[in-house]
This record gives C-alpha cells, sequence and structure tokens, in this order.
C-alpha cells in the first residue's frame, strides 16, 4: 500500500446540541484499506459516520478527503467524491422497487463530478446493475419488487448493493450485520470481502462485535467516549484478545 | 340527461383546475415541507400575464402557453430569494409567504389597481361532444389541465428527476448521501409547482373576473384538498381535490352555492375525523 491518504480526520469535535460525542477523534484510512471501528453503545461510531458524511456539521477539526478539507461541502458532494455510506437501520427506500433503489444510487456515479474526484484519473464504473444481479443473484427475478416487503436479511443485501452500485472508493457502513440471522451476515461478508478486494474498495465497519470485523479488515480501531484508544493490525489484536477485553469487556 | 352531463363536465373542469393547483401545493410541501401560502397569489399572476399579453397584442393563447413559464422563473427568483434562507423553519415558511402574497397582492393592485380586468374568450362557440353543445374553451381547459397534469406525473414517475425527487420526498439524508443534489431539486421542483399554479391561473383567465383577490378562493379549497387526500405522496391530493371539487360543484348546482362551502367544509371534517392520514394514503410514508 502507498502511503497515500484517502480519508483523514485531526482532532474532530461533534455532537448535537452542546454535547460533543467526539471529542478530539484523529483518524488516516488509505485507499483500498479496511477498518473496524469498534466501541461499545454511545463512544461515537455512528457520530463518526455522520460527520465524515456531512451530515453533522463539525465544530472543530478537520475531515479531508484525498487531502482537501469537506467541512463545507454539501453531504451530496461528498458521496460523489466517492464515499458510499450505509447507514444503521439501512433507511432504504421502503416504497420503490429493488431497481429503483439500486437506479437512483446509481445515478450520481453517473454525473459530471470528474474535478471532486481528485485526479484518480480513471473513471468509476464496473459496478452497475448487472454486476449487482451477479452479486447477488436473487435480486435480477425479483427487481420490481417493493424494497419494504422484503426480509431483513434481503434488505441488508439490497442495501449494501446500494451502496456499492456507486462503485464508491470508500464504502462506510455502520452495524451492517445488526439484526440479520447467521448465515446471511456470512454469505454478506463474504461478497463483502470479495467485491472490495476486486475494486480496491477502502471500507470503515462500526461494529459493538470485534469478531463480525477481525476477519474482514486489516486494521481495528478502537473508540470510547469520542476519541481513539487503540489502533492496531488484526494479526495483532488476534494474538492479543486481552487486548480488546479491558475496554469491551467482552 | 342532458343537464346532468353539462353539470358533470363543469364538475371536471372545476376538479382540474383544482387538481393542478392542489398539485403545485403538495410536489412542493412534500419535497421541501414548505407550506406556500403566495401559491394562490402564484395563480392569480399567471392570469394576469395572459391579461398583459391580450393588452399588449400578443393575444390570449400565447399569453397561455407563456404563462407557466413566466411564474416558473418567478417561483425560480422567489426560491433563492426567500425560501432557501428559511425552508427548514416550517413556521417561517408559512410567515414568509404569506408576506410574500401581500406583497404581490400589492403589487397587482399598484400596477393593474384593485378592480377586475377580463379578458376574452380565445375560443368563442360550442363544440359539439356526443350530442352536447359545450363551450369550446371549457374543453381546451380540460384538456390543457389533464396534459399538465398526465406531464407532472411522467415527470415524477417515469424520469430520474422524478425518481430522485421521490426519494429526497421518502428520505432527505439518505437521498443526499446517495450523491443527489437535494437544493438543485428543491429549487426546480419549486419552479415546477409555480408554474402549475401558474398554468391553472392562466387557462382560468378568460372565464373569470380577473382581480388581485382571487388567489385565495382556490388557495383555501386546495389545502382542503391536501387535508382530505392527505400527504406523503404526489397522487393523493388529487382524490381529495376530486372530493372538494365533485362535492362543491354539485351542492352548487343542484341546491344553491349558499350551501355549497358548508356541505364541503362539513364533508371535509367528517372525512379528516375517519381517515386522519387522508382518504387516498393507506399508510403515512406511503409514496
Amino acid at each position: 500500500m502507498t502511503d497515500r491518504v484517502l480519508l483523514s480526520l485531526r482532532g474532530v469535535f461533534a455532537g448535537y446540541g452542546s454535547g460533543m460525542v467526539l471529542q478530539g477523534m484523529s483518524l488516516t484510512l488509505a485507499p483500498g484499506e479496511r477498518v473496524g471501528i469498534l466501541g461499545r453503545n454511545g463512544a461515537g461510531k455512528t457520530t463518526l459516520m455522520r460527520s465524515i458524511m456531512g451530515l453533522l456539521p463539525i465544530k472543530a477539526g478537520t475531515i479531508c478527503i484525498d487531502g482537501e478539507s469537506v467541512a463545507a461541502w454539501p453531504t451530496h458532494a461528498i458521496a460523489r467524491s466517492g464515499l458510499a455510506y450505509l447507514p444503521q437501520g439501512r433507511e432504504l427506500f421502503a416504497a420503490l422497487s429493488i431497481e429503483d433503489n439500486l437506479r437512483v444510487a446509481g445515478l450520481a456515479a453517473h454525473t459530471p463530478v470528474a474535478r471532486r474526484v481528485g485526479g484518480e484519473g480513471s473513471v468509476r464504473s464496473g459496478l452497475n446493475l448487472e454486476a449487482i444481479w451477479d452479486l447477488f443473484g436473487w435480486m435480477r427475478s425479483r427487481r420490481t419488487e417493493r424494497a419494504g416487503q422484503l426480509s431483513g436479511g434481503q434488505q441488508q443485501q439490497l442495501a449494501l448493493a446500494r451502496a456499492l452500485i456507486a462503485h464508491p472508493r470508500l464504502l462506510l457502513l455502520d452495524e451492517p450485520f445488526e439484526g440479520v440471522q447467521p448465515s446471511i451476515v456470512e454469505e454478506t461478508r463474504q461478497i463483502l470481502r470479495e467485491v472490495c478486494t476486486k475494486h480496491q474498495i477502502a471500507l470503515m465497519i462500526a461494529e459493538q462485535d470485534a469478531e463480525s470485523v477481525l476477519g474482514l479488515c486489516g486494521r481495528v480501531v478502537l473508540m470510547e467516549r469520542g476519541m481513539v484508544v487503540l489502533d492496531r493490525p488484526s494479526e495483532t489484536v488476534q494474538a492479543n484478545p486481552t487486548l480488546l477485553e479491558e475496554f469491551l469487556g467482552i | 340527461m342532458h343537464d346532468l352531463f353539462a353539470a358533470l363536465l363543469d364538475v371536471s373542469n372545476y376538479v382540474l383546475i383544482l387538481m393542478l393547483v392542489s398539485l403545485g401545493l403538495a410536489i412542493v410541501f412534500g419535497l421541501m415541507n414548505v407550506i406556500n401560502m403566495a401559491h394562490g397569489e402564484f395563480m392569480m399572476l399567471g392570469g394576469y400575464v395572459v391579461l398583459v399579453c391580450h393588452q399588449t397584442g400578443l393575444g390570449v393563447l400565447p399569453g397561455i402557453l407563456l404563462a407557466p413559464i413566466a411564474i416558473a422563473l418567478l417561483g425560480l427568483l422567489v426560491e433563492g430569494l426567500l425560501i432557501q434562507r428559511v425552508y427548514t423553519r416550517v413556521v417561517d415558511t408559512i410567515l414568509a409567504t404569506w408576506g410574500l402574497s401581500i406583497l404581490l397582492k400589492q403589487l397587482v393592485v399598484l400596477g393593474f389597481g384593485p378592480g377586475s380586468h377580463a379578458v376574452p374568450n380565445p375560443l368563442p362557440g360550442l363544440a359539439s361532444l356526443a350530442g352536447l353543445e359545450y363551450p369550446a374553451y371549457r374543453l381546451f381547459i380540460m384538456l390543457v389541465t389533464l396534459f399538465a397534469l398526465l406531464a407532472t406525473f411522467w415527470l415524477f414517475f417515469r424520469t430520474d428527476f422524478g425518481l430522485s425527487a421521490r426519494c429526497v420526498i421518502a428520505n432527505r439524508g439518505m437521498a443526499a448521501c446517495l450523491g443527489i443534489d437535494t437544493r438543485l431539486l428543491d429549487r426546480f421542483t419549486f419552479a415546477c409547482g409555480s408554474g402549475l399554479a401558474g398554468l391553472a391561473g392562466a387557462v382560468m383567465a378568460p372565464i373569470v373576473s380577473l382581480d388581485p383577490q382571487m388567489g385565495l378562493g382556490f388557495l383555501v379549497p386546495a389545502f382542503l384538498s391536501i387535508l382530505i387526500g392527505g400527504l406523503g405522496s404526489v397522487a393523493t391530493p388529487l382524490a381529495g381535490a376530486s372530493i372538494v371539487g365533485l362535492t362543491d360543484n354539485l351542492v352548487s348546482t343542484f341546491l344553491s352555492p349558499l350551501w355549497a362551502q358548508g356541505v364541503v367544509f362539513t364533508v371535509a371534517i367528517v372525512l379528516i375525523r375517519f381517515f386522519p392520514t387522508g382518504v387516498a394514503s393507506r399508510r403515512p410514508r406511503h409514496l
């Protein structure tokens, strides 16, 4: 991996009202790198992702994409620079069909945003509707069904597909495996691993459960009270299970 | 029998116009959460555009064509100068657009005087429809409004713009996360809604007397249509407009216009009591 930086946060403070959830959060992510963000409820994982996407204005610090500060960018510009976000609870468009959910996410990928993409030089494509049908076979024949009528596991896969179809450079997943049956979680994780490797998509997964990210991410970051308290390669953490225990209380 | 048929045509006329006004109001509210109290004035101005076109010799029909475009541009201007500064605060949008409605009315009074104006009927004469002689211009109104309604639905349900707009209506934050420029959509939608009001005022111009206060007469039933039909969709206000328009017109024709208002409001109260989210919306978040 080169020493280029895709995303960097430096001393970020953010929160709701007068309460700060992120308290001096710093983190960098290289292109194609996969990092698991671990932490208890309320540690600031969701706030971190919402701040990166520009859904929550930050109070202090800087967030840079390709070295450029995105503080003044509206959310859609951040998305178009190559970030995709799968929020907790998935937030699919329940009344729209599977195909429309995917199509609307693909629209922005085809708008002229070369400037925003930051001189990558390559057109981000390759993950189109056909590629999605190949990844999630069941969707093709059911593409006219409403998203709201799908099971939890199917909704989760559709939400992931919706995040992938814009061919992001960085995928932000907020507790994506929550409330989904284990067999589907395993299948989805396998697909995620393949896609991210093949298309060199960087990954940031927020999870409470260390097991579900250790096998997927090369690096684990532990958050507590809005700050990074531990940042290690996954192998180190796997070799020393006690590292996480004191923080997570497993 | 012919009387009934003619009455039904009259009703359809009114219902279609009301649909046009309600639809414009509803797409703006649905997408931007902005209650546009000046919507009636946009309609009134549409009529005055036709008046100006008639007075300058351009003609009434070109005026009807020009009015929705002019009012859409006015909408664009209003969005940029006023709405986008307050659109996150619902109550403020009501106050701001109410102020705008007063301003627009007074500007018309200054420019054209407080009295009423008339625009000649560009299509006088009768057309024959299934053995019934019916004013040609009223048929023209029905065709134009029907076309505008269909065009709006095509825009919202058959185009990429419409797909994006429906996503913004359903979940603004998530839509932005998918790279949709929600502010651009707001601007365009507000222009569309204004244009629909302008068109409604323009086609009505030759059959009503134009005066600065005419907007209110349509804004109230349009709001009622939205209340009865329910929000959260592009289609539900149309059901409301049908109910309001039908009740109002049938009671006016067969009983008396005096009773019509009372009956309309009674029907509205009863329907809202039994369908609090609207008769046409099965679920609150149905799209």
